[in-house]
C-alpha cells in the first residue's frame, strides 16, 4: 500500500478520481463479500452448531455434528463410494488425457478438427451427458447391451446401474471421465509442448528408441502438467453430483459425498451436519490435492 | 528410420484419432438420431442409427412441456451472468492493475482467499440467504432470476484473468490519454475494453459454459417450472420419464444446441477458456 496519493510527473487526480478505484471495485466487493466470504464464514462457524429450521434455536454443539456424520452408515458408505469415484476418475482421465495429448502433439492437418472434437464433451452440460449415457446403459434398449451381446461378451442383457455397487460407480464415473478428459488432455498437452525438441534430438542421436524417449524424457518432464490435471480431476470427482443424480438418484449404492450433503441439508433440513460435511469434503480436497502435488509434481526448468 | 515403420506409426495415430473421435462424438450422434425416431423405433434391437421414418414427435412432446420456458430462463440467467462478470471483473482488474489506492494489496489478498474456497462450501448459507431475501420481497431471493444470477455475478477468477491482461497494456498509452484530459472511466471504456477484447472473450466463454451447464445451484434455488433452467428441467424429465426416450433426447438436443452454436463460432476461445479455467478449478 503506497501512501502517496499522486504519482510524480502526473497531474493531481481530480477529487472524483481518488474514489474511482473504490467505485470500480464496489460491485465486486459487495457480491463477493455477501455471497462468497460471508457464506464461508457461516459454514465454518455453524458446522459446530445445531442448525435446524424445524427445531430452533441454533445452539452450540461442539463436535456433535462431526460425530453424528462419522457414525452415520450412509455417510460412511458415500465416503467409500466417493473414494472409488476418485480412483476411477483421476486414474482414467489422466491416462486418457496423456494418450490424447501424445497423439495431439504431432502436427497434422487434422489437429484443429480433432482438438475441437476432443474439447466438446467438456463444454456440454453434465446433465445432458448423464442422460445420453443413461440411454446407452439402458437395461432393455441400451447400445451397451446390444454391442456386448452381439460381440458375444455377455449372454443376456444386464441391468447396469443400481445393481452392483462397483459396476454402477465405474459406469457413472466414466461419464464424468468423458467430460474431464479434455481438460486433462489440454493441460498435459501444454506441458508436452514446453519440452524443448533439442532434448529429443539429442536422445535420438544417442540412439534412444521411442519407448526409451517416452520413459526417460517425456514422462519425467510432463509431471507438472500431469499433477495439475490430476488435481483438477480430483476436485471434480470428489464433488461429483450431476451424473450421480441423473443416473442413480439418491440410491445409497452409488451416492457420493456431495449427494449425501444435498440429502442431509435440503431433504432432511439438518443444516448443521450439512455444514460439517461440506467442510470435511473441502479439507479432504485440500489434503488430497497437496498429496498429489507432493508425489507427482516436480519443478521442471529448461 | 525406415519408411515402413513410419507408415505403420501414421496408421496407428490415424486409427487412434478416429477411435477417439467416435468415442467423443458417437454418443451425440446417437442422441441426435434418437430424438428424431418414432417411439417404437427407439426400442428397436439391434439399434437403428438412422431414424426412419423421421419424426418430430419427440420435439412436439418436449415443447408441450415447459421446455421453451426453461430455454428462456437459461438464456436470461447465462447472459446476465456473463455480462455482469465481464463488467465487474474488467473494472476491478483495471483498478488493481493500473490504479494506486490505499488498501489495494489487502483487498487483493482477501479476494485471493475466496478463490480457494470451493462453491460447495457456500451452498447451504447461500440457500438460506436466498430464503431470507425471498421473505423480504418475493422479487429477490429463492426461486427468482436474482437468486439464480447473484451468486455467480462476480467471480474472483475473472479478475485474475483480466488483471494479467490489463497489466500488459503499456502505461504510456494510458498516460497520454490522461494528458489529453480523458477521465479514468473514459480510458476504461475507450482503451482498456477494446484492447482487452481477447481476454474478455475468454472470460465470457468460460463463464458462459459454467453458467449454462450449472445444475446444482439452480436445482436448489428453484422450485417451480417457471424458474427452472434447462439442465434442471432435463434432469427432472429424464428421472420421471423413463419410457419416452425420444422426448428426453429431444430435450437433451435443445439443451445443447445453443452451446454447440457458440462452440462452433468460438471454438478456439473454448480451448483457451478451458486452460484458463483450470487455474480456478471448475465444479
Amino acid at each position: 500500500m503506497s501512501g502517496e496519493r499522486t504519482q510524480t510527473g502526473r497531474k493531481r487526480p481530480r477529487r472524483r478520481g481518488r474514489f474511482l478505484p473504490y467505485i470500480l471495485l464496489s460491485p465486486l466487493v459487495l457480491f463477493i463479500g455477501a455471497l462468497a466470504l460471508y457464506p464461508t464464514i457461516v459454514t465454518t462457524v455453524q458446522a459446530f452448531f445445531t442448525v435446524d429450521p424445524v427445531n430452533p434455536p441454533t445452539r452450540f454443539a461442539g463436535l456433535a455434528n462431526f460425530r453424528a456424520l462419522i457414525h452415520n452408515p450412509f455417510v460412511r458408505q458415500s465416503a467409500v463410494n466417493t473414494a472409488l469415484y476418485i480412483v476411477v476418475g483421476v486414474g482414467l482421465s489422466t491416462l486418457f488425457g496423456l494418450v490424447i495429448a501424445l497423439v495431439l502433439q504431432r502436427r497434422s492437418r487434422w489437429r484443429g478438427v480433432v482438438l475441437a472434437l476432443v474439447v466438446l464433451p467438456w463444454a456440454l452440460p453434465g446433465v445432458v451427458e448423464a442422460v445420453i449415457w443413461g440411454w446407452i446403459y439402458d437395461a432393455t434398449f441400451g447400445v451397451l447391451n446390444s454391442v456386448l451381446k452381439s460381440t458375444g461378451l455377455i449372454g443376456s442383457y444386464h441391468v447396469w446401474i443400481g445393481i452392483g455397487r462397483v459396476v454402477s460407480i465405474v459406469l457413472i464415473e466414466l461419464v464424468q471421465v468423458w467430460q474431464v478428459t479434455p481438460l486433462a488432455a489440454l493441460l498435459i498437452l501444454a506441458a508436452l509442448q514446453s519440452i524443448p525438441q533439442e532434448i529429443y534430438e539429442a536422445a535420438r542421436v544417442d540412439g534412444a528408441g521411442s519407448w526409451e524417449k517416452f520413459r526417460r524424457i517425456t514422462l519425467p518432464l510432463v509431471r507438472p502438467g500431469l499433477a495439475v490435471a490430476m488435481v483438477e480431476s480430483l476436485i471434480l470427482s470428489l464433488n461429483v453430483f450431476d451424473q450421480v443424480y441423473v443416473l442413480n438418484g439418491f440410491a445409497p449404492g452409488g451416492a457420493s459425498i456431495m449427494l449425501q450433503t444435498y440429502q442431509i441439508s435440503f431433504n432432511n433440513l439438518n443444516f448443521g451436519q450439512g455444514y460439517a460435511l461440506s467442510l470435511l469434503a473441502t479439507f479432504a480436497t485440500m489434503l488430497l490435492s497437496l498429496l498429489i502435488l507432493a508425489v507427482v509434481y516436480r519443478r521442471v526448468e529448461f | 528410420m525406415n519408411p515402413g515403420g513410419h507408415r505403420l506409426r501414421r496408421t496407428v495415430v490415424c486409427a487412434a484419432l478416429i477411435a477417439g473421435a467416435v468415442v467423443m462424438l458417437g454418443p451425440f450422434l446417437w442422441t441426435l438420431a434418437t430424438a428424431f425416431k418414432p417411439a417404437a423405433d427407439v426400442f428397436a434391437s439391434p439399434p437403428k442409427w438412422i431414424p426412419h421414418p423421421f419424426t418430430l414427435q419427440g420435439y412436439r412432446d418436449v415443447l408441450a412441456l415447459p421446455f421453451p420456458r426453461y430455454l428462456l430462463n437459461s438464456a436470461i440467467v447465462s447472459i446476465s451472468i456473463v455480462t455482469l462478470n465481464v463488467v465487474f471483473a474488467t473494472a476491478a482488474a483495471y483498478a488493481f492493475a493500473k490504479l494506486r489506492f490505499p488498501g489495494r494489496r489487502l483487498l487483493f489478498f482477501v479476494l485471493l482467499l475466496t478463490l480457494m474456497v470451493p462453491f460447495q462450501v457456500n451452498l447451504i448459507p447461500l440457500y438460506r440467504i436466498m430464503i431470507d431475501l425471498h421473505n423480504i420481497s418475493p422479487l429477490i431471493g429463492a426461486n427468482t432470476y436474482f437468486g439464480l444470477i447473484a451468486p455467480s455475478a462476480a467471480q474472483v477468477f475473472g479478475i485474475f484473468l483480466m488483471r494479467q491482461f490489463i497489466a500488459s497494456i503499456p502505461d504510456a498509452i494510458l498516460e497520454s490519454a490522461r494528458l489529453d484530459g480523458a477521465s479514468e472511466l473514459r480510458i476504461l471504456r475507450s482503451i482498456v475494453f477494446p484492447i482487452a477484447g481477447p481476454a474478455i472473450a475468454t472470460l465470457a466463454i468460460f463463464t458462459f459454459v459454467t453458467a449454462w451447464n450449472d445444475f446444482l445451484w439452480p436445482l436448489i434455488v428453484t422450485n417451480t417450472d417457471s424458474m427452472r433452467t434447462l439442465p434442471v428441467g432435463l434432469a427432472m424429465l429424464s428421472r420421471k420419464n423413463t419410457m419416452n426416450w425420444s422426448a428426453t433426447m429431444a430435450g437433451a438436443v435443445i439443451t445443447v444446441i445453443p452451446m454447440l452454436a457458440v462452440f462452433a463460432v468460438l471454438q478456439r476461445r473454448f480451448v483457451e477458456g478451458l486452460t484458463a479455467g483450470a487455474v480456478k478449478g471448475t465444479g
